[in-house]
């Protein structure tokens, strides 16, 4: 059987060691299995990697998906993922963003990268013509500058993903850059793509996206909307994109204030921040494709020290989160954009490029290091200059910057002196909440999450809810399914950390395998109803069970990698020496620090909603049922 | 009674770029029923070097108007 709708129906492969290029079909057992997106890309990665490769050696594979509702008229149908082994945790390293739905217009659902080429290149994919370019002209550039020299080149239809100096120095918060704003951020997929000599892809497409049932997917297509559009805050989510969420996270102590020594008062931070004061700054919407809510935003600049600087940010609460409270940059948006625009330009993740530098300052206050050590650079809080120098140090591998650009895990090891005690990480990635303010599904999955230091995502629990408003969730989405509530949806805020990450995390798979976004417009609607998209798109019968049962067997794949990896055990399953020693101040308040029986217990939690065995092993017979011996015959 | 109406780029400014005028284009008017901007008789271009666009209506535009109920962001109507 091939596919009909939805998907391209093609696999591409790129062996950068023998130059050779290759198409294949894409095998109708692995959307059956996996659907598309993150999903197929983590059996491609199972695949296709090398296990146990150094992450920067030519045996890693970089890969890219377009899952099969990427590239229609659904809603927030726009997602494309990317997948690596990371070289921060060393397991799966997997990101999200926005722009890469040419891929599939260029005929191919997936793109596996592997080798390293002899030199600089950059791959061009129009169509059937792929070819790979000599891109010594553009090696060294930003990621601004090159885009824009490729775009010369090549015409500015194409998407152009690119890397910056951070990527080809290899450093481990090196991010991959789409159309100069939409970002592969987190687990150091840029270094991946630079070990690789590949400088950018760019991709454009003029291919069909069939519909096999076109009527019934117009009239469900139509129920969708009816739905989505009748949701609160749209319009909100426009005009502020993500920091629509400034003032609760900000009331439940979310902004970590100098590398999480605190957290940012809540007033404070909403005077700091005014969403006003940013709307002066703000001069346009920009949407990822498929989008009607277009949350991220074009920046200018007009006056003050930063005049002049124009660029596209995806997410400006972590812009401000991380360029502002983490560094002690309080008050200025400027400052919070030109953070934002720098770390876009050198090639970096906002998380761990961030949570570098706070080290970086909290450890030269404290006498760990000194101005010798930084090359005469002065170091505290709040000193934006010294930070965007310290950035640059980073990308280039200058100075200081040389240590930092190890990660997390690395530096502290470098520069000694205890200093390890100040570095906040998850297996080496900065976890964007702090979960001694409360634990909830996206705190608390930061530290299972099978990527590292990231949350599995924004969800229901992100806020507390009334009482039977969880259960109330439930009904409408399907979340968790009738046959858990009674055991997940428990306790004082009537759910389980632990257990309620699984299903939340299952459904937030199968939206990265369809191409959905995660936004909660998005999540809001119930798996049938894209179910139902998805049957008619590609003549695939399948119901929200069946969405759910691949997402499992994505968890399974994901799981066994890392196990492979020999990089998975419940004592890695922790939080950060911080977290769980240290008292969060918040305004008036002390928060107490993590209790690690608590944590543990959370963890054991998740591993038993999962079906795993309290030491976080796979189950054979749970591989056998859900048909995944024949892709996981070593694990 | 046929509507007389035709689209009309009012606000390019305000265009994000998420292509759904041309989806929504591609997808109701080609026989086969498929999704494809390329296919669709309007047109977005990026500016030069940014994340801003040019929407354009192409000479075969079959003034449908399917286009103006799919963009949100104000940049086509009809009128």
């Amino acid at each position: 059987m091939t596919v009909q709708g939805g998907y391209a129906g093609s696999i591409l492969y790129v062996d950068l060691d023998s130059a050779q290029i290759n198409k294949e079909p894409l095998r109708s057992e692995l959307v059956k299995d996996f659907l598309g997106g993150a999903g197929i890309n983590a059996q491609l990665a199972y695949d296709s990697i090398k296990p146990v490769v150094n992450p920067l050696d030519p045996g890693n594979a970089l890969i890219f998906g377009v899952g099969p509702l990427v590239g229609t008229l659904i809603p927030g149908a726009g997602k494309s993922c990317c997948l690596a082994k990371s070289p921060i945790s060393k397991k799966i390293g997997a990101s999200v963003t926005g722009s890469l739905g040419a891929l599939k217009f260029a005929g191919y659902d997936h793109l596996v990268i592997t080798g390293k080429a002899d030199r600089p290149v950059y791959l061009t994919i129009q169509n059937d013509d792929v070819r790979l370019v000599d891109a010594r002209h553009v090696w060294g550039k930003d990621t601004f500058n090159a885009t824009d020299d490729l775009w010369k080149d090549l015409g500015n239809e194409f998407t152009v993903l690119t890397i910056g100096p951070a990527g080809e120095n290899l450093t481990a918060n090196a991010s991959i850059v789409a159309d100069k704003y939409s970002c592969f951020s987190r687990g150091g997929l840029g270094s991946v793509m630079g070990s690789k000599n590949l400088k950018a892809v760019a991709i454009h497409g003029s291919k069909d996206i069939r519909v096999v049932q076109p009527d019934r997917f117009t009239e469900a297509l139509d129920s969708l909307n009816s739905e989505f559009f009748s949701q609160r805050l749209l319009k909100e989510w426009r005009v502020y994109g993500t920091l629509v969420s400034l003032q609760p996270m900000a009331k439940a102590g979310l902004y970590p204030f100098k590398n999480y020594q605190e957290a940012v008062e809540a007033g404070e931070m909403i005077r700091s921040f005014d969403v006003e004061r940013f709307l002066q700054v703000k001069a346009g919407d920009v949407a990822c494709m498929s989008c009607p809510i277009g949350c991220k935003h074009r920046i200018h600049v007009k006056e003050g020290k930063y005049a002049g600087l124009q660029f596209t940010v995806g997410c400006a609460n972590a812009a401000m989160q991380t360029w502002g409270s983490y560094c002690g940059c309080m008050g200025s948006w400027d400052v919070v954009f030109k953070g934002a625009e720098l770390c876009n330009r050198f090639g970096m993740d906002f998380y761990d490029t961030s949570a570098l530098v706070s080290w970086a300052i909290e450890i030269y206050k404290k006498g760990l290091i000194d101005n010798k050590e930084t090359n005469g650079l002065e170091l505290d809080w709040g000193k934006a200059d010294a930070i965007q120098e310290l950035m640059e140090q980073i990308a280039y591998r200058r100075d200081f910057g040389d240590t930092l650009a190890r990660g997390l895990i690395e530096a502290p090891r470098i520069v000694g002196r205890g200093s390890e005690e100040y570095a906040v990480h998850v297996k080496g990635m900065a976890p964007p909440f702090d979960a001694r303010a409360r634990i909830s599904s996206e705190s608390f999955s930061q530290f299972v999450c099978s990527r590292g230091g990231h949350s599995i995502g924004v969800t229901t629990t992100m806020m507390p809810r009334k009482p039977g408003q969880m259960r109330r969730f439930a009904a409408r989405t399907g979340l968790p399914p009738e046959d858990a509530v009674e055991r997940v949806l428990t306790g004082p805020e009537e759910f389980h950390a632990g257990r309620i990450s699984r299903w939340f995390e299952d459904n937030l798979v199968v939206l990265d395998a369809l191409g959905i976004c995660q936004f909660p417009p998005f999540q809001q609607v119930n798996l049938a109803a894209y179910a139902e998209l998805y049957s008619a798109l590609t003549g695939i019968e399948i119901n929200a069970a069946g969405l759910l049962q691949a997402a499992e067997k994505v968890s399974y794949i994901r799981r066994a990698f890392n196990i492979r990896e020999k990089a998975c055990s419940p004592e890695e399953d922790v939080a950060p020496r911080r977290f769980v020693n240290e008292t969060l101040k918040f305004g008036e308040e002390q928060r107490a620090p993590l209790d690690k029986k608590n944590i543990s217990e959370l963890v054991t939690g998740y591993y038993d909603e999962r079906g795993w065995n309290p030491d976080g092993s796979i189950k054979e017979n749970r591989i056998k049922t859900l048909g995944l011996n024949k892709y996981l015959g070593d694990a | 009674m046929h509507d007389m109406a035709i689209p009309k780029v009012v606000a390019p400014w305000n265009c994000s770029g998420c292509l759904n005028c041309a989806l929504a284009c591609s997808f109701f008017n080609t026989p086969e029923r498929v999704f494809n901007p390329a296919r669709a008789h309007i047109k977005i271009h990026s500016l030069e070097g940014q994340n801003q666009f040019v929407v354009e209506f192409s000479n075969d535009c079959v003034q449908c108007g399917l286009c103006t109920e799919r963009c949100y962001y104000g940049v086509i109507t009809k009128e």
